[in-house]
């Protein structure tokens, strides 16, 4: 029915008693996404939208029996705070906030790497399956729960996406965003691996940019998948040396970091690539027909 | 952000890496063997382009510095004119330490084959060590590069100091690539770095309040100081080569992603664009400050401006109020330049607001482009009628 989030999925927001963290919870809590708590030090015992706020991660894990948290927390405090997610068992977290020094991003998530802590970001804009749960600041009333997996850098990006399926008449099953840093936690590879072995999710749209490889292993796996997936890589105009909001989408020299060669490597795997986003709607019924023709 | 030679040089001498003797011309490095005098670029392959040049006395190296000062190399301005004294050198290597972005971890390469473009080395002669960050560079990773570069006795000894300093230097100044080449072993058997590229990880400016910006920022256009100052991110391309042919069309989105797409929308269809501004948070700090960025924008002077923001749970109204209140300005474009897709939460009050102002707006990504595309084809019939 979903990837990453499920029926035992419980939430914990990092930093709830902040505006942001606030906002989040009351907005999941309204929602029906099953959040449980919060964690603010030094605020233990108050309570947030009618949820209650713990000192620490340890204990609010041991409370409510949280597996995954959103964390909202200040900039200043973002490293230290996930390494205590992390250390409390946690086995999702997603890092909200952008613009944390590349070399902080490396050791966050080598830390949480090494005691199987699955992180999406920093600069992500969360993961969400419509009627499941809800851990992204996406708007409940945009989305529709349905059978296409969306996994994306970009937050806005998936908007788009989601707008463009919902054009088609389709819904989405989950919607991961990697984040858009330089160094993230998980990679698209990581995702396509849940989606196939999701039995409700009939094809995977992957949402590449400028920057970096982590399309390269996406596109050799998209091959070997049961599941059909399609692709859409943007920047392909806009300048190559130009930082454009995503610290990561920057291309520098590098041939194989191009837009133009990521859709390249996709298309000689096989796999449909939309040259512009208002393509993918299109392009998604025409897979899925073709799907259903050989089976 | 890129630094120019020497400014990557004095980060790598406060970590302890041996430099030639330098000074930014007019001073002069005392230099019994004569001078180098490098241009200050931000380019590669300045040598090729007569951006190094070899000064036996005080006269030449007057001449050399003076035809280099406020030069261009190529299309790159010169920032400052870097003189250094000219070394006996023995052998060349290469060193760097980089950010491994897909692994999530800091590499090390060094290769025998200095002062080349390390894309153009053979990969066996190339070596390459990946720190665990949990660990740190360990003794047996300097040793193999050591070993890769045939190193010993108290060369050995130089080099596997300057390798600690070189990762020091990536970690503590919070760059993405700390690169050497070459790494020199003077024909006494001092190794020191050659030349330095440093690119400094823009997210960590404020670890770092002694740092002043770069001296490249200093050639900035207008627009782009006006981003910064405004805290957005600004893209200008009116100064590329070739520039963008007009008619040409500027874009204001939100998100760095949804910005790119709607680059993609205009660019596919063969129509250039001037520059682009990605919002980055500013619609939550008000529709004054709103105002101030569609200003900012307005700078690029573009044919035509398309605003395409997608929203999930902010109100768009504030943004067309600042696009309102911009236009009303002195300075601002027509208004039937401006093409507006706005989604957000009650996204009808935005249109109420940009209608009755003369504004076009649609909610759809794909109408705006249309609309985008359409009003360049009459501004670009418009041009041909003209000649």
């Amino acid at each position: 029915m979903s990837v990453l989030l499920d029926a035992h999925t419980k939430i914990l927001v990092q930093g709830i008693t902040g505006t942001t963290g606030r906002l989040f919870a009351e907005r999941m809590k309204a929602g029906g996404t099953p959040v449980v708590g919060g964690v603010t030090p030094g605020k233990g015992g108050a309570e947030v939208a009618g949820l209650p706020v713990f000192d620490s991660m340890r204990e609010a894990v041991a409370a409510t029996g949280a597996n995954a948290v959103l964390s909202c927390i200040a900039p200043a405090f973002v490293v230290d705070g996930l390494f205590e997610v992390v250390d409390a068992g946690i086995a999702l977290a997603v890092l909200y906030i952008e613009n944390i020094p590349v070399h902080d991003a490396i050791r966050m998530c080598a830390y949480a790497r090494a005691r199987g802590t699955r992180i999406l970001g920093p600069n992500s804009a969360g993961v969400v399956s419509p009627g499941v749960a809800n851990m992204a600041d996406l708007n409940d009333a945009n989305l529709r729960p349905g059978r296409i997996g969306i996994v994306s850098k970009s937050g806005t990006l998936t908007y788009e996406i989601i707008e463009e399926l919902h054009q088609v008449g389709l819904g989405e099953s989950t919607v991961v965003c990697l984040g858009g840093d330089r160094v993230v936690g998980t990679r698209y590879d990581d995702v396509l691996r849940l989606f196939e072995a999701d039995p409700d999710t009939d094809l995977v749209v992957v949402i590449g940019e400028p920057g970096g490889g982590l399309e390269y292993p996406a596109a050799a796996l998209a091959k070997t998948m049961r599941t059909p997936v399609v692709a859409y890589i943007t920047g392909q105009g806009s300048p190559q040396d130009a930082r454009m909001g995503h610290a990561g989408a920057v291309v520098g020299d590098d041939v194989r970091s191009r837009p133009q060669s990521k859709m390249e490597a996709f298309a000689s795997a096989g796999i449909p690539v939309a040259p512009r986003v208002t393509d993918i709607g299109e392009l998604v019924i025409r897979t899925l027909a073709s799907q259903k023709g050989k089976s | 952000m890129k630094l120019l030679e020497y400014e990557g040089k004095a980060l790598l001498a406060k970590h302890g890496v041996p430099l030639p003797a330098g000074a930014i011309w007019p001073a002069v490095p005392e230099a019994p063997g004569g001078w180098v005098v490098k241009a200050q670029v931000l380019a590669g392959g300045r040598g090729k382009r007569g951006g190094i040049r070899m000064a036996a006395d005080r006269g030449e190296l007057e001449a050399h510095a003076a035809a280099l000062q406020g030069a261009r190399l190529g299309d790159e301005p010169v920032h400052a004119v870097y003189v250094e004294q000219k070394l006996k050198i023995a052998r060349e290597y290469y060193l760097a330490a980089l950010v491994d972005r897909d692994r999530g971890q800091v590499a090390v390469i060094a290769s025998v084959e200095g002062g080349v473009d390390i894309e153009q080395v053979a990969h066996e002669r190339i070596v390459r060590v990946d720190i665990d960050p949990l660990i740190g560079l360990a003794g047996f990773q300097v040793q193999q590069l050591r070993r890769a570069l045939g190193l010993e006795g108290d060369a050995a000894r130089q080099f596997e100091k300057i390798v600690g300093a070189v990762v020091e230097t990536l970690v503590g100044e919070d760059a993405e690539l700390v690169e050497i080449n070459p790494l020199i072993e003077t024909a006494d058997g001092k190794l020191v770095a050659g030349d330095a590229k440093v690119l400094l990880d823009d997210d960590a400016v404020a670890r770092h309040p002694a740092r002043s910006g770069p001296v490249a920022w200093s050639t900035d256009s207008a627009f782009m100081r006006r981003c910064r100052e405004l805290d957005v991110i600004g893209v200008d391309n009116r100064r590329r080569i070739p520039p963008p042919r007009r008619p040409a069309v500027s874009i204001l989105g939100n998100g760095a992603g949804l910005t790119m797409a709607t680059y993609d929308q205009v660019t596919l269809s063969g129509v250039d664009v001037a520059g682009a501004i990605e919002l980055h948070g500013a619609l939550a700090r008000g529709v004054e400050h709103t105002a101030d960025v569609f200003e900012a924008f307005f700078l690029l002077e573009a044919d035509v401006l398309f605003v395409n923001a997608f929203y999930q749970l902010r109100s768009t109204d504030a943004l067309a109020n600042a696009l309102v209140m911009a236009l009303g300005r002195p300075g601002a474009p027509e208004r039937g330049r401006v093409v507006c897709r706005m989604r957000g939460v009650n996204q009808h009050a935005s249109r109420a607001i940009l209608e009755q102002a003369g504004v076009f707006y649609s909610p759809s990504l794909r109408e705006a482009t249309e609309k985008v595309l359409a009003l360049c084809r009459t501004l670009g019939g418009r041009a041909e009628g003209k000649r």
